[in-house]
């Protein structure tokens, strides 16, 4: 798993969720804006947009790749993201090209740590 | 979905990761944080921050706040000391400080405000944002004489909103505390509320004409954000043109500065309003 600065994670399968610190900021979430299926993302360009009770977030995509899967659960229950949103709060999936110039996963959660 | 204007970075980047250190390293409290506020990526990112002193848990009871409520804990003197340290590790020129409301304590904790003002004071200039004191002339009075450069206080909602969502404040009791500032000393006063809790043209008119009659001299308006799911729901965003337009019927009444805009909070930008304002 990897991480970029705007919080976003990518596993090495493509799956693309923000991070569990950007999930606290963010609060009660009461609705998420999936990119459509087959959608071409570009790498530090919105990706996505979260409401959360209080306001709007863009995700920000950390990669780079045509989306093929995005999380279907999410629209039943966008709580997923507060609940685990490093697991089942995953936000969508892509063909990946590259994550070479993202964190790992120690370098983001120290960059973080307070 | 929200209005778009209503979007908000999560913070990242050196200087906002810096603050939050210095902040965690002084066991230091911020309203920034506390209320999680939307300006908190931009201001720490500008690396400055509003401090919270008397400890983060609030007497009172206020539908629309995010500060935690309860019975807080002994009064940490030492708080000041640490202040001071990441004011000046972040090499702040205008802090501001302010507080949960200690109804707990006979001063009402501005014996804490007037040693921050003092222990600052030869390294910054200080703004204050006080609450009520339950009406405690005398506890005002020692703030007074410690001669902050601005004295806040805000009348947060306007005042046909205000009995429904500050049951234990008192609207008329917040105006008489602006009004004694003005009239024992000649301290920029500064006071601010918030849109979208139901409130009309009306309403806003009148409580920014009682302010006006209080003297107050800036002036901050915002749109209410709903910060968690119990507390009070959103009626209205109002967008940025009607901010415009609120900022231009408070700049009629003629106060001498005024801000007004969505994410508009009493401390945002205070040292430029300051500055701009003299």
């Amino acid at each position: 798993m990897k991480f970029s600065k705007d919080h976003a994670w990518v596993k090495e399968d493509g799956t693309v969720g923000i991070s569990d610190f950007a999930q606290k900021q963010l609060k009660d979430i009461v609705f998420v804006e999936l990119p459509e299926k087959g959608k071409k993302l570009e790498k530090g360009k919105m990706a996505a947009s979260i409401e959360s009770v209080k306001s709007v977030s863009d995700v920000i995509s950390p990669v780079s790749g045509k989306v093929i899967e995005v999380n279907e659960k999410l629209k039943e229950d966008p709580t997923l993201i507060n609940k685990d949103a490093e697991g089942r709060g995953w936000l969508f999936k892509v063909k990946i090209e590259e994550t070479d110039s993202l964190m790992t996963e120690e370098e983001y959660r120290k960059r973080n740590e307070a | 979905m929200k209005p778009e204007w209503l979007k908000v970075k999560i913070g990242s980047g050196e200087n906002f990761n810096k603050v939050r250190k210095i902040l965690r390293k002084g066991k230091l409290h911020t309203i920034c944080e506390e209320a999680n506020c939307p300006n908190k990526a931009e201001c720490f990112g500008n690396k400055t921050a509003t401090f919270l002193i008397l400890g983060d848990i609030c007497t009172r009871n206020c539908g629309y706040c995010n500060v935690k409520k309860g019975k807080p804990g002994k009064v940490d003197k030492r708080e000041v000391k640490r202040i001071k340290d990441a004011v000046r590790e972040l090499g702040l020129k205008y802090v501001v400080i302010t507080s949960v409301t200690r109804d707990d304590l006979e001063d009402g904790g501005a014996s804490l405000f007037v040693e921050s003002i003092k222990e600052l004071k030869d390294i910054c200039k200080v703004e204050v944002l006080v609450p009520d004191f339950k009406g405690n002339v005398y506890a005002l009075k020692k703030i007074i004489e410690s001669n902050p450069e601005v004295i806040g206080h805000n009348i947060e909602v306007t005042k046909d909103v205000f009995s429904r969502v500050r049951k234990q404040g008192d609207y008329r009791l917040s105006l008489k505390l602006l009004k004694k500032i003005k009239k024992i000393s000649n301290i920029k006063t500064k006071s601010g509320f918030m849109v979208g809790l139901g409130e009309n043209y009306g309403d806003i008119l009148e409580t920014l004409n009682d302010l006006k009659e209080s003297k107050v001299d800036i002036i901050t308006i915002g749109q209410y954000l709903q910060p968690s799911k119990e507390n009070l729901k959103v009626e209205k965003y109002y967008t940025p043109i009607e901010f415009e337009n609120l900022k231009r019927i408070a700049e009629d009444i003629s106060f001498r500065k005024v801000i007004a805009g969505p994410f508009v909070r009493s401390s945002y930008h205070a040292k430029e309003l300051f500055e701009n304002g003299r």
